[in-house]
């Protein structure tokens, strides 16, 4: 676990306190994850698990959850508000919501082709991460050139399932763990942190799979 | 996040909860039904 989260460095340093100097903020969300990986979860959920990190430890840190993810065949689901590029290509699956309304959910690969189908071609160049979540705060900043402010869908008309997202994470989860992959999964953006601490399957800041409480819920098969 | 004993290592605090985590399945398969 000391090696999965790079804590090697600091294996023997006092956690410490606001009084008390030990390791670094870093280090002690990292320290959080470890322990809740330790009660080996086959779901995870975090919400903002890298908020206050920098980009290379949020990286770190995300890389790590799918190290365990991939080698567990566990899933993991985390909330994130604004993924740096590097760490949204660790995600295997999208889930894109905005003002609670689904307006994507797949495979990562297969975002770019979608949005450009729906006429939203993301831009040839830069930070495809930061575009989506533009796109998702208001569709008109996201809008190609030519494409006339009124002629721009409407968040709720560019939902691709209706419903409220709590509705929808609760299918997400089924649907991946009927399949029995060992996924990483993104719920991103508005709506899912409420969701995910609503959830009785979650306990302190990350969501930890009790795994009989998750099926109940979900009806799924573990 | 700030609920770690300060006074406990990085190595200390993970060992605390692995056996916390092997206690609490431990348990779990002694429990009635189960």
């Amino acid at each position: 676990m000391i090696q999965l989260l790079d804590l090697v460095s600091c294996a023997d340093t006092i956690i410490g306190s606001k009084t008390v100097r030990g390791i670094s903020g870093g280090q002690r969300r990292r320290v959080s994850i470890g322990e809740v990986l330790l009660t080996s979860p086959r779901v995870l959920c975090g919400d903002e698990v890298t908020a206050g990190l920098d980009a290379a430890v949020a990286e770190g840190v995300v890389h790590a959850l799918r190290q365990y993810a991939t080698a567990t065949r566990a899933t993991v689901v985390l909330a994130l508000q604004a993924p740096t590029p590097d760490t949204y290509a660790l995600f295997d699956n999208v889930v894109l919501l905005g003002e609670g309304h689904v307006v994507y959910a797949g495979s990562r690969d297969a975002l770019e082709a979608n949005l450009t189908s729906r006429n939203f071609p993301p831009p040839a160049f830069g930070d495809f991460a930061d575009w989506l979540a533009a796109f998702v705060t208001d569709p008109v900043l996201a809008a190609p050139q030519g494409m006339q402010p009124t002629e721009v869908p409407t968040l709720e008309e560019l939902s691709t399932t209706g419903g409220p997202s709590v509705a929808w994470f609760g299918s997400l989860d089924q649907r991946q763990h009927s399949t029995a992959g060992s996924a990483t999964v993104q719920v991103s953006y508005t709506k899912v942190g409420d969701a995910l601490r609503s959830s009785e399957y979650l306990t302190g800041m990350y969501g930890v799979g009790a795994r009989q409480a998750a099926c109940s819920r979900l009806g799924a098969t573990m | 996040m700030d609920t770690h004993e300060s006074r406990f290592t990085v190595r200390e605090t993970f060992e605390f909860a692995a056996r916390a985590s092997i206690g609490s399945s431990a348990a779990a398969a002694d429990a009635p039904g189960s």
